[in-house]
Parts: C-alpha cells; structure tokens; sequence
C-alpha cells in the first residue's frame, strides 16, 4: 500500500528514541489493529460492570453483565452489524456511503406497502431487497461512471430515497396493519430469544464477510483499489465493477435491515434510519477502517458497534442523560482516529 | 524535544482514550446507592426533605425527542416528585424523534429491572411489545403524554393532554380575543394524529359555541418554524383581513409570529400558541402572541410517578382491581391545559416554578396519599 495521502514529507532521523512501544508492537497493533478495540471494549464493560454492581437478585451480577441487559444489547448490536458490514467493503473500496439511513427506511416502507397489497411475505422481502439493490447501483454507476464524489452522491441519494419516504408518509400516515405472520418474520423466538434469526443472521454475515474480505480473490480486490486505485487498475482490476459492486452490496444489507426494521416494529415511518449513517461511518472508524480506504476489517466494523452500543446501554444504566452519551460518542470517536493517525506516523518514523 | 513527543503519541493516544472511557464512567456516576430494604423510613411529622434517597428504588421516565424545551418541565416534575418520596430517579430516551431506538432503550430499562417506567411512546405500535414486555417482566407502566392504548397494550394508566379538549380551550380564548366573529387560520401538522384532534377540538368549538368564527384554512408549517412562517406569510396575504390565528404545536407559534412581524401586523392579528416554550413565552411579553395553551407535563410525571411508588407500596392498585386499603389509579387522566398570557407570564419562566402556580390540588393529593404509606408500617409495628 502506499502512503496515505496526508502523510508527512520527510521522516525524522529519530529512529531508537526512547518511546515505550517497539517496533514489534506497534507492527502487531497495525497489523492487527482490533487488539486496542477489544482492549477498549474490555475496559469499557469492566468499568459499567464494576460501576453498576448489584445484590438485588432481578440485577445480579451488576446491572450492566446481567443476562438480560446483555440480551437487550443484542439486537441494537446486531442492526448495526448488518449495515456496518456493507458500510466497511465501501470504505476499504475508498468510498463512502451516506444514504444507507434512507435506504433502510425506504426498503421498509417497500416491503410494508408489498405486503399491504400481496399478503405475500416472499414478494414483500424481495420488494425491500431490490430498493436496496438498485440504490446501490444508482451510487455505483454515478460514482464510477459519472466520476461523482462519493460523498455528494451518496448525499443525493440519501436525500432521494428519504425524499420518497417522506412524500410517502406524508400523504397517507405510517404504514401499518401487517398480517401477524409478517410480524412473526422477527418476533418468532428460536432457542427461547425472540431476535435469535437477527442475531444469528448478524453473527453469520459478520464471520463470513471477514472470511471473504480477508480471503476471498475477488474481495480483496477493494483493498487494492483503496489503496491504490490507478495501480490496481493497471493490474487488471476492474475497479468500476468492483467498486459498483460494494456499494451494492452495501445497499443490499442496509435494505435487509429496512425490511426486519418493519417487521420487528409493525410500521414504516418517516423517521426509521435517521442518523444511522454516521452512527455506522463511526463505528467503522472506531474499528479501524479508514475514509482515505484502503484499511479496515468486517472484525473491527463489529466490534465497532459493539463498542459503541456498549458505550450507550453502560451510560444509559448509569443515568448519564441522552444529550451527553453523544458528547461521549464524539469523543470516543476523535480519539480512536487520533490513534490511528498517531500509530500511522510513527511506525513511518521507524 | 519534538521527536520525543512525536514517539510517544501513540502511548499518549491510548492513554488518552482509555482516561476518556474512565472519565465518562466517572462522569456518569450517580450518589452512591444505600443498600437498603424495601422500607424508607420517614419522620412521621413531616415530608421527605432530605437530598439522598431513602430507598433503592429507582423509577425511570422513557421520554422521545428528549432534546425539546417541552420535556424540561416533566423532568423537572419527575426530580421533584422523587425528591418528596425518597427515591431515585432516571430521565431518558433518544434525542429525536426516534421509536425504534426508544424501543431498544426501552429493552435495556426493562432489563435494569427499575420499580416503574414511564414511557411518552414516540409511536404506539412500535412500543406496545416492549411495554408488554416490561408488564410481564413485573414491571408497572403507565403512559405520559402519549397513550399506547389498550388492549393491545399492557400499560396501567395514560395520563397526558386530552388534545381534543386542548383545542377547546385554545378555541375559547381565541375566539373572545376577536370578539366572536371573524376569520382565522391555523397552524398545524396535518396527519400527526395529537395535533388533528386540537384542530378538531378549534374547530368543533367555533361550529357550537363561536358560529361567527369561520376558519379559512389550516396550513402546514411542518413542525418547523421556518416553513410556518412561510405557509402563513402566504395566507396572510391571502386574506389581509384575518382577524385570529392558531398554533397547535410547540413552534406553529413562532412561525405565525415571525410572519406577522415580517408584515407588519403584530398585534393586529390575535394569536393563541400552543405549549410554554421559552420562544412562545418572548413572544407573549412582546404582545406578538396573545395567549398559548400550556399542557401540564410537569403534573404528569408528578402524578405518574406517585401512582407508581404507591402501587408498589400497596395505596393504590391497578384500575379495575378491588385491594382493601387501596384505592384504584384512575385509567387514564386528562392533565388539562392552562392559559398563558401577559397576566401569568412570568410564572412560567422556570418549568418547576409555572407548574407551582398551576397547582390542582388533587395532584398533590395523589402525592400526599403516595407519600403516607412511606411512613414505617404503621399496622405492622401496632
């Protein structure tokens, strides 16, 4: 990979300064970039879990590690996930997703209105799919073939879709009203757990992304176009039709989290997905992805998220009121990237 | 020096981030909590007056959009009420408009297993699971500002605005403004279903009560002040000789105000707003906007979490229910509305404060009778 685009002209003749970190650990945090993560994410649940310690038997061990807080964590971890994996291959790709909220909503209100008119859970799942599909193909073709920036393509199209959700249920209310055995779709329990097929579908995407993403020839191929797109073009990629390709993915995935959300909720509204953009951009991030691309694991994505909702649900427990859990994600989110640029620089430096 | 630091930035990051985790854990560290049995011990002469709660109890309001200026005065009720009973109390949900991750706090309440939730649910459908949920986890719930109701939904009690009756009044008042007869405009959301009923509420009340009212239209400002003052700047043109005007959520006021300023017609135009926000109580001091319908959210945490202490404290039970020494929660209550005007202003300028001015008696009744089971078993110790 080449160096970045922000990197620093010349490297200091600094090389053996007393620093506290070798050249062996900082070359094992950057190869393996989930270690602070998982470190954070342990530091983080010792705290809320020693914080928050209970006798009261409804609470045991502690508010925080108790089984059912842990099991209400679970299907917030889980959305996120599904959306985080699509958001990742963009990222590494070099490129950017800002309209996944929109697509989830507009593939739930999709699905809602399909299987208002079917009845049929089949076409109804297929409706919301394809939203997402051809989202992400609109993303694809006016980023490669148009030469948009990502970010302001994306920012048209969120703008798009939730355009169409709003028109939509501006004119006739919410959608609503579904047959019981839509409902059923994210409801049923299995082994006891009502979002055990989220959860599971969760845990199978996250697995076999980062097998794919990390093994698999034709996925690779994002990283080399991340890092370097001219010469991976002059290598043979077809970057267009990989790079399309990602985004329709990540369309795919946002639009199957629209189609559970509408399941799980019994409605399509106006307001499903606002905000999830940043929230997934930041978990990425968090997890050591990179804007500039070329970086990035589906592992660090997922422990992103979980990061980040373990962040909430500890402050939640802890009384900390809603507007300063965001203060706490901000900066949560500014020092994991100063990390990373700090950890950048100086293995340059040796 | 610089190459010093330079090598230790990445030592520094980690520390760095791991001090901020800490520190917001820290941050987010309420008084230490008493081990203590279910029975608060209170002096038999007077109320709670002490700063630390007496007991491990812990209720907590679940509210939406908890962002808006509206929600300050039902914290402020939900911390007072708590305060007087001796007990710990929790305000929270999502900053916007958000059901769906209402719903996953909601989860994660229910799994802190507290001694009663409030919920304003964002949308009823999507909440009523996890309010069942909750019930069945043994958990009360009662429903503020919001209903989910029955009998899908296991919530005990509803307590909030009766929107249609809101409207009522607000028609009452507006049409004394212009003296019984005239035009006038409202300002709604149209499709929000609260905010349909108070148009419903204007509009019922001028066809029975106010026949010379006549109103010509109902614009839609979007819940956002710029696109109120927008739709009204047209229809005020449309009709220069508008003689009232009507807000029915928290920023048609500001939106009707900021036209008609714009036009040259403040005070020429008789305004009612709605909700006591600070922007709408400006407006009233600067007779731009004649009189606003304050609902009584401070009231309805008040009450609701009263009910919830004595229902766990055996002075009241469920509605329906027969339980000897115990009197049944009313299902739903209408909090009712008051008239903010240039008379009463400035009793609203802190949401505790207004709420004192707005007293109803029966209210704090509720409170009184919540608070003398807190007194240490009398019939037990006899």
């Amino acid at each position: 990979m080449s160096a970045p685009p922000d990197a620093p002209p010349p490297a200091p003749p600094s090389s053996g300064t007393s620093a506290g970190l070798s050249k062996p650990i900082l070359d094992l945090l950057a190869r393996y970039r989930e270690i602070i993560t998982v470190a954070i994410l342990v530091v983080g649940c010792l705290s809320f879990h020693l914080l928050t310690l209970s006798s009261n038997p409804d609470n045991w061990p502690s508010i925080f590690a108790n089984p059912s807080n842990l099991r209400a964590m679970l299907v917030p971890i889980a959305m996120d996930v599904i959306v985080a994996v699509g958001m990742l291959i963009v990222l590494v790709c070099g490129g950017f997703d800002l309209s996944v909220g929109s697509v989830l909503a507009l593939a739930g209100l999709a699905t809602g209105k399909a299987i208002n008119a079917t009845g049929s859970i089949p076409t109804a799942v297929l409706a919301g799919l394809t939203v997402g599909l051809v989202v992400g193909l609109v993303n694809g073709v006016v980023v490669t073939r148009f030469g948009v920036n990502p970010l302001i393509a994306t920012l048209g199209t969120m703008s798009v879709a939730r355009g169409l959700v709003l028109a939509d249920t501006q004119a006739h209310g919410n959608t609503r009203g579904f047959p019981d055995a839509f409902k059923e779709l994210a409801w049923s329990p299995v082994f006891g757990l009502d979002a055990a097929k989220l959860i599971l579908g969760a845990l199978v995407l996250a697995v076999v992304g980062d097998l794919l993403l990390r093994n698999s020839r034709w996925l690779r191929q994002v990283y080399y176009i991340g890092g370097n797109e001219s010469a991976a073009r002059l290598s043979g990629i077809n970057v267009p039709v990989v790079r399309a390709s990602a985004y329709m993915i990540c369309g795919l995935l946002a639009a199957l989290a629209g189609v559970y959300t509408t399941s799980r909720y019994g409605e399509a509204s106006g307001e499903a997905g606002v905000g999830l953009e940043l929230r997934i951009i930041a978990a990425c991030v968090i997890g050591g992805a990179s804007l500039s691309g070329g970086q990035g694991t589906v592992l660090g994505a997922v422990l992103g998220c979980i990061l980040m909702n373990v962040i909430a649900n500890g402050l939640t427990g802890r009384g900390v009121e809603p507007a300063w859990q965001q203060v706490a994600m901000g900066t949560i989110l500014i020092a994991a990237v100063t990390f990373d640029t700090a950890l950048t620089r100086l293995r340059r430096t040796r | 020096m610089r190459a010093v630091l330079r090598c230790n930035r990445p030592a520094l990051a980690v520390v760095l981030a791991l001090t901020m985790v800490a520190g917001l854990l820290a941050a987010g560290c309420p008084k230490k909590q008493e081990v203590a049995g279910p029975a608060p011990s209170v002096g038999a002469g007077g109320p709670a007056r002490t700063e630390t709660p007496k007991s491990d109890e812990e209720y907590v309001f679940i509210g939406i959009s908890t962002g808006a200026e509206y929600w300050l005065a039902a914290k402020a009720g939900l911390e007072d009420g708590a305060k007087e009973l001796g007990i710990r109390s929790q305000f929270t949900g999502p900053t916007t408009q958000n059901a769906t991750e209402q719903a996953e706090v909601m989860a994660q309440i229910t799994a802190k297993k507290p001694a009663g939730i409030l919920i304003a649910p964002g949308r009823p459908d999507t909440l009523t699971p996890y309010i069942n949920a909750a019930v069945e986890a043994g958990i009360p719930v009662i429903c503020l500002d919001t209903d989910a109701p029955p009998p899908d939904c296991k919530r005990i009690a509803y307590f909030g605005t009766d929107n249609y009756n809101a409207g009522r009044r607000g028609a009452e008042i507006l049409a004394g403004l212009i003296g019984g007869k005239g035009k006038v405009a409202i300002s709604s959301r149209p499709g929000q279903w609260n905010l349909d009923e108070r148009v419903r509420g204007y509009k019922e009340y001028f066809t029975e009560k106010a026949p010379g009212v006549a109103v010509v239209q109902v614009i839609d400002d979007k819940t956002e002040k710029a696109e109120g003052e927008k739709q009204a700047t047209a229809l005020l043109s449309r009709y220069p000789d508008l003689a009232g005007f009507a807000g029915v959520n928290a920023v048609s006021g500001l939106g009707i105000a900021a036209a008609l300023k714009s036009l040259d017609k403040a005070g020429k135009v008789k305004v009612v707003a709605m909700d006591g926000d600070t922007g709408i109580l400006d407006l009233i001091a600067d007779g731009v906007i004649d009189a606003s319908i304050a609902q009584r959210q401070y009231w309805m945490s008040y009450i609701g979490i009263a009910y919830l202490y004595g229902l766990n404290h055996g002075v009241f039970c469920k509605p329906g229910e027969t339980k000897p020494g115990a009197e049944p929660i009313p299902a739903v209550i209408d909090t009712t509305v008051v008239e903010v005007n240039k008379t009463n202003l400035d009793q609203f300028r802190t949401p505790s404060q207004g709420a004192k001015e707005t007293l109803r008696q029966d209210f704090k009744d509720v409170m009184a009778k919540a608070k003398g089971e807190a007194k240490p078993e009398p019939k037990a110790e006899s």
